[in-house]
């Protein structure tokens, strides 16, 4: 027995291994940039010589930057809503409704998530010129609703298409009405899809890049902003925003897969 | 008394399908009826019409005198126990049972005496706080029913309550379901295709076949004298003799089958001689005897043995008549009058049977 098993976890040792550097190169980099976003001197040595949380004091006083926080927090906040709104409809019409090319339809959504940012603000961009609407956050705040809306739609579909519609017969029947019903049945199954992905656009639409780079006028998100500072070399400045927003961008991600697995059950 | 529920030519298509055809029917207050008939004859649409689910092509759906043609699901004073149970997953036992009340608005302390009233009723009172997926089949399908009941609704409809469930359990929840029918006097429209289970339960049965209820009565009624071939075949076992009417003879019909052999049974409808007819005898009416004993009682044929299968309570025993065509003799093993094991396929017997066990239909 024992020999059997030693000999299978042998037999793994390749998969082990391949796993293994995946991991190294995926996460070393980023261990090392929230090592640096501590380093007291100015140099990039390792090992560190001095351990400090200047750099997080200078980040805190840097009123460009937190603008684009700012700015990034007001783009995130208009954006959810937006998603949620068009999407969460949108899914419910593509399983509900019997629309002719439904399926069609879907993968429509979807198209977004496949196309390069680069080519979704670019074509946004020119509908919005050709509109005479000036570029501004707001412009921002479409293209990112429209590149992540799929996120929602292909999230609380699949969900409503796992939904047992007889759940909101039994409910009807019991007397309750079909708002009751939705608000009772239908949601409390759907609720963690709607979390799951919220956080999702969240996350993306804080760390996007291409979209914002076409649409905003003045204003600068958070990342345009670590862009433009780049400029200046690689500041320990930057490894300490980088690494705050690995950190906030990770938990939402670990929250929102949590919610979405919960949601597959 | 009043009619809780009743239908009146009412009729439903799906595209080309005609789902249910002109049915018409009425229930009493605290009456057990059960629709019954195979599978895809329309029984889930005539109780989803009742229930609201779905819309009537043409005629009326009464429930308690109004006529509820218009009136949506939730504001109709029926509650279904669905075949998949349809628990609420995410609702803890409790919370399922008290759903209908809690929708009405009904004060909270109220709903726990209720619902506490009602666990106790189906035997569930330590699994209040238990999820839907901790129960089993039979669980469920008691919550199902207590969080129907709990709304007190002038019918109960129930499609194939039992049919997920093991043969036991089965048994024991229908007599549960006879009970809480009678202690409660809530008219139950109860939907299988298991007419076992609608003979056990029922007041009246309505047959049902291709869209329309073909007969409707008591259990006696329609196991005793069904209404055509139809009921006959699917209400108990049959065996079916093709023929001809020969001759009438006072209260007595005599029919020639394809093979000569001479039937007789009591006339019960006007027929003439020369019509083609069904003679219908059920397996448990038919005695064997050895085929030189002329001491048999009732009508006798003649036939030959071709096997026996053995089912313990009873004995099914084939035989051939002398056309070839087959008939089933069943019994119980002590009770037949021939030592059915020394049988050989082959060997003579004679089929006997009282003049009043056979009906006669006309042949489709
Ligand atoms: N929503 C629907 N769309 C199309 N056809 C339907 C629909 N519901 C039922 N039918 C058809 O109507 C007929 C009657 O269906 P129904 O479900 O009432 O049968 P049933 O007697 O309950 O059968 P079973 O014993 O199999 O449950 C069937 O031919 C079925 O295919
Ligand atoms: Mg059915």
């Amino acid at each position: 027995m024992r020999g059997l098993l030693a000999r299978r976890s042998l037999a793994r040792l390749p998969l082990h291994a391949s796993v293994g550097l995946i991991v190294v190169f995926m996460y070393v980099p980023m261990v090392m940039l929230v090592l640096f976003s501590f380093n007291g001197s100015k140099l990039l040595l390792f090992p560190l010589a001095d351990l400090s949380w200047k750099w997080y004091a200078v980040l805190f006083a840097d009123h460009e930057l937190q603008r684009s926080i700012w700015n990034s927090v007001i783009v995130i906040v208009a954006v959810v809503p937006m998603t949620l709104a068009v999407g969460v409809p949108l899914a419910f019409a593509l399983d509900r409704y019997r629309i002719p090319g439904a399926a069609f339809i879907e993968q429509l959504t979807l198209v977004p998530l496949i196309v390069p940012g680069l080519i979704t603000g670019l074509a946004i961009l020119i509908v919005v010129k050709r509109m005479g609407i000036p570029l501004s956050l707001w412009t921002v705040v479409l293209g990112h609703s429209v590149g992540w809306l799929p996120v929602v739609v292909s999230q609380v579909h699949a969900r409503l298409r796992r939904f047992d519609r007889r759940l909101e017969e039994a409910s009807l029947d019991l007397g309750a009405n079909p708002w009751q019903t939705f608000r009772r049945v239908t949601y409390p199954s759907i609720r963690n899809a709607i979390l799951g992905s919220s956080l999702l656009v969240m996350t993306l639409s804080l760390n996007e890049v291409a979209i914002t780079f076409f649409l905003t006028g003045k204003d600068n998100t958070m990342p345009m902003h670590i862009w433009s500072m780049l400029r200046h070399g690689i500041t320990p400045e930057i490894n300490a925003i980088a690494s705050l927003s690995i950190l906030i961008s990770a938990a939402a991600v670990v929250i929102a897969l949590r919610a979405l697995r919960s949601n597959e059950e | 008394m009043d009619a809780v529920v009743s239908l009146a030519g009412v009729t439903k298509a799906f595209g080309r399908i005609r789902a249910v055809a002109g049915v018409t029917l009425s229930i009493a207050e605290g009456e057990f009826v059960t629709l019954l008939g195979p599978s895809g004859c329309g029984k889930t649409t005539t109780l989803r019409l009742i229930s609201g689910f779905e819309t009537a092509d043409a005629g009326d759906i009464f429930i308690a005198g109004r006529r509820v043609n218009d009136v949506p699901p939730y504001r109709r004073d029926v509650n279904t126990v669905f075949q998949s149970y349809a628990l609420f997953p995410h609702l803890s036992v409790a919370e399922n049972v008290g759903y209908g009340l809690s929708v009405k608005g009904v004060a909270r302390a109220a709903i726990r005496g209720k619902v506490a009233e009602f666990l106790a009723r189906v035997g569930l009172t330590d699994k209040a706080k238990a999820m839907p997926r901790q129960l089993s089949g039979g669980q469920m399908q008691r919550v199902a029913l207590a969080r129907a009941l709990i709304n007190e609704p002038k019918v109960l409809l129930l499609d194939e309550p039992l049919s997920a469930l093991d043969a036991k359990l089965r048994q024991s929840m229908q007599i549960e379901l006879k009970h809480m029918q009678r202690n409660l006097g809530i008219a139950f429209i109860y939907v299988t295709h298991d007419q076992e289970e609608a003979m056990v339960l029922s007041d009246r049965i309505a047959v049902m076949n291709e869209g329309r209820i073909v007969q409707l009565g008591t259990p006696e009624d329609i196991f005793e004298r069904p209404g055509d071939v139809f009921v006959a075949a699917f209400v108990g076992d049959n065996n079916f003799v093709p023929g001809t009417v020969a001759r009438i003879d006072g209260s007595t019909v005599e029919i020639v089958d394809f093979g000569g052999t001479v039937w007789k049974a009591p006339l019960t409808r006007p027929v003439a001689v020369g019509r083609p007819v069904v003679l219908a005898l059920r397996p448990q009416a038919i005695s064997l005897d050895a085929g030189s004993d002329s001491n048999g009682r009732g009508h006798r044929v003649a036939a030959t043995f071709r096997e026996t299968i053995y089912v313990g309570t009873t004995v099914r025993i084939t035989v051939a008549l002398p056309g070839g065509h087959l008939v089933e003799v069943q019994g119980a093993p002590a009770g037949f009058r021939i030592d059915y094991r020394a049988l050989r396929p082959g060997d003579p017997v004679a089929v006997g049977y009282p003049t009043e066990a056979a009906l006669v239909f006309d042949r489709p």
